[in-house]
């Protein structure tokens, strides 16, 4: 009677903050809007290429000063670089003289503040001789049109040296016209040979982001709705009702199922978002990806690739460390919370757990480069660090069974430490008003009877 | 009914060296009206938690509703109001009061329907406008002391503990809950109080003790303590003019004004 007396209560907590918790404005806002940063991070490559695949090669004039035919060359070389499909003969290649170069170059910079044109490369003797190029234009800072121009220039200039050296025009059109390679990297790692490794290292990233953000935003929301219960004095009714450990085990586990609601929703949205790529920038766009990816980059088809690849284990291994985690620093917070009297006291007070969580997020990207070390193998297991550092040593390796196991064995034991010792202060610290005790006042509360 | 619904026996309380309650022995009889009396820092509301076992005595031991204060599932037949008053300011007041109800072990749905009663009764909710579909931070003081007193009374607990219920309500606002007080003891409920203004002790009481610096003075029936301590009774004849208080209530139109409840509140 007494269990089902106890069980009905925490129910109406967990209800009550879970429900209190989602209604809000934040959560709405951060649930709708992480999804969207986190596609942006894969999307945003896709609408840069997009965006290329549209640009460079056809609005690009060459004034060629050169008369040695160098332009035509460079047109067909930009023509394969953009891998565009476009004849080279239909880029603006005008041939003049040095001495006209100057009413060349005024003409073509009209057409480029009209916009009939992005922009205009200028080859003359100086380029020739290795001296560069001169790009004048829209776009003069994108470092993807100046790589291509430059790229294409270099070829250039080695079709007219194979053309002197009297090689046929339609060789020196083979040669220009062969495509650029594409180069399929793979990784080599203590467990071997793994082409996914910089997908992984993307999707452990992010999943590590996103662990560390809800440890911290549900860390900071559980603190200031213990003070909120502390400072308005509902506590004392509520703890008239139910034991204090009671209200703090409620509280834990509504704010980590909120956690969880939101994970599902960012995880879900963002995969949503990430699928329906071709659909918002279209399949030319995706396909430039894919070849980019396959050419050494990385493109969002690997991170894709990646997502759908990662075994169910993991997925569910990161929900449990996200759940220990909420719950093993939702407790420390809310110790912290109890023992203070205002918001201002409890930035001061709540720093050590700060702090901790800091320290994790610091040991993040050495532990995505080198998960087997044998720092991340020890942070993997230490409880203040594990929720985090785990996730992302299994998204990289293969970690021993064993290991992960003994990180979540130790991380739920640390959790049951810490609800008690929360519970303690609780007890004590939610009736207390004024200074904030003393670490003996603290010892005191914790191991009186 | 015979039983006494606390019997406190001997309890102490020390915090940090600092004595707040010493060797006290409470017995409140069931079905009375019974104030705590004692100025600020005498020790009521030390001595209301351990009632209410949110805190424990450091010796002694406390009965209440004839098992110990500590028993499981007791703490659904006491309602506690206590002296600093809060709630959920985000929440809308009706959810506040399902969830208090909750945490009594009332269902849902007869939650609702106690509300309803509560609210009609302390109009919070009228033709005009029903505030339990307000949130807490919109209401008015004295409104959110309402609604927290309907917090303390939805579950219809057998002892009600009011801290200093009184302080800072309008009259209009402390008649009503005077009167709810009234209708509790109507109904055979024990209604504890403590309070430091005596006239609504006097006024509303069967029995008091008195309690300063953590120890008590005196206990007893209003009129045992009045004749123990009162001396022999003076026939005094005095004419006056109805009180200010009176005409206050009278003139704003308060219901139910009991005679000889003409206490400030």
């Amino acid at each position: 009677m007494d269990m089902a007396d106890t069980g009905a209560k925490l129910w109406a907590i967990v209800k009550r903050e879970y429900i209190e918790r989602v209604r809000t404005r934040w959560f709405m806002i951060t649930t709708v809007f992480a999804p969207l940063v986190f596609s942006a991070f894969v999307l945003l490559p896709l609408l840069l290429v997009s965006r290329d695949a549209r640009a460079v090669a056809p609005r690009i004039v060459i004034l060629d000063a050169t008369q040695r035919g160098l332009g035509k060359f460079v047109a067909q070389s930009i023509a394969v670089t953009q891998n565009t499909g476009q004849d080279a003969s239909t880029q603006d290649v005008r041939v003049v003289s040095p001495d006209s170069l100057k009413q060349a170059r005024d003409a073509a910079t009209n057409e480029v503040t009209r916009r009939l044109a992005n922009g205009f490369v200028v080859l003359d003797s100086m380029t020739l001789r290795g001296g560069g190029v001169e790009y004048a234009g829209r776009r003069a800072d994108s470092r993807v049109d100046r790589s291509v121009i430059a790229n294409a220039v270099r070829s250039g200039l080695i079709a007219l040296h194979l053309e002197t050296s009297g090689l046929s025009a339609a060789s020196v059109d083979s040669v220009i016209t062969v495509p650029i390679a594409s180069v399929r990297a793979e990784s080599i790692n203590d467990a071997g040979r793994d082409p996914t490794t910089p997908a992984k290292q993307l999707v452990a990233t992010i999943v590590a982001f996103f662990l560390y953000a809800s440890i911290l935003l549900y860390g900071q929301s559980m603190l200031s709705g213990v003070i909120e219960e502390k400072m308005s004095r509902v506590a004392e009714i509520v703890i008239s009702s139910v034991k204090p450990e009671t209200l703090l085990a409620g509280k834990v586990i509504g704010v980590t199922a909120v956690g969880l609601t939101q994970q599902i929703f960012w995880v879900g949205g963002s995969i949503a978002l990430i699928s329906a790529r071709a659909m918002l920038f279209g399949a030319p766009a995706v396909a430039k990806a894919q070849s980019a990816s396959a050419a050494g980059g990385f493109g969002s088809t690997d991170m894709l690739a990646a997502i759908v690849a990662t075994p169910w284990s993991w997925v569910i291994a990161v929900l449990i460390f996200l759940l220990l985690g909420i719950l093993f620093y939702g407790a420390l917070y809310a110790a912290v919370g109890a023992t203070v009297g205002s918001e201002q006291d409890a930035r001061q007070a709540a720093t050590p757990v700060v702090m901790l969580v800091v320290l994790t997020a610091v040991l993040i990207s050495p532990t995505v480069s080198n998960p087997t070390s044998q720092l991340a193998v020890i942070m993997s297991l230490v409880p203040f660090s594990s929720a985090i550092i785990m996730p992302i040593r299994m998204a990289m390796t293969n970690v021993p069974l064993y290991q992960v196991v003994a990180s979540i064995v130790i991380l739920a034991a640390s959790c049951l430490g810490a609800v008690w010792l929360a519970g303690r202060i609780y007890r004590v610290g939610l009736l207390m008003y004024g200074k904030r005790p003393t670490l003996s006042e603290l010892r005191r509360w914790i191991f009186a009877s | 009914m015979t039983q006494n619904a606390i019997e406190a026996r001997r309890i102490n309380k020390q915090y940090a060296g600092h004595v707040a309650v010493r060797d006290l022995s409470l017995s409140v009889p069931t079905g009375s009206v019974y104030a705590l009396l004692g100025p600020n820092g005498a020790g009521k509301t030390t001595t209301i938690r351990m009632v209410l076992n949110i805190i424990e005595p450091d010796t002694g031991s406390i009965n209440v509703l004839g098992v110990p204060a500590t028993s499981p599932g007791l703490t659904n037949r006491i309602g506690y109001l206590p002296e600093e008053r809060g709630l959920y300011r985000k929440m809308k007041v009706r959810d506040v009061l399902k969830f208090l109800a909750a945490l009594k072990g009332v269902s849902a749905h007869d939650a609702d329907q106690r509300i309803d009663r509560w609210l009609d009764r302390l109009s919070l909710r009228t033709d005009e406008r029903d505030w339990g579909t307000a949130k807490v931070e919109e209401l008015s003081r004295g409104m959110q002391q309402k609604a927290q007193f309907i917090g303390a009374l939805v579950h219809d607990p057998d002892l009600v503990i009011l801290d200093e219920p009184f302080s800072g309500l309008d009259p209009v606002n402390a008649q009503a809950l005077k009167d709810s007080v009234m209708d509790l003891k109507r109904r055979g409920k024990t209604v504890i109080f403590s309070t430091h203004i005596i006239e609504n002790a006097e006024s509303m009481c069967d029995s008091v003790c008195i309690i300063a610096a953590g120890e008590k003075i005196l206990d007893g029936t209003v009129a045992d303590v009045k004749n123990q301590y009162g001396g022999p009774p003076v026939e005094r004849t005095v004419m006056v003019q109805p009180s200010l208080y009176d005409i206050f209530l009278q003139q704003v139109g308060a219901t139910g004004v009991e005679p000889g409840m003409h206490g400030h509140g």
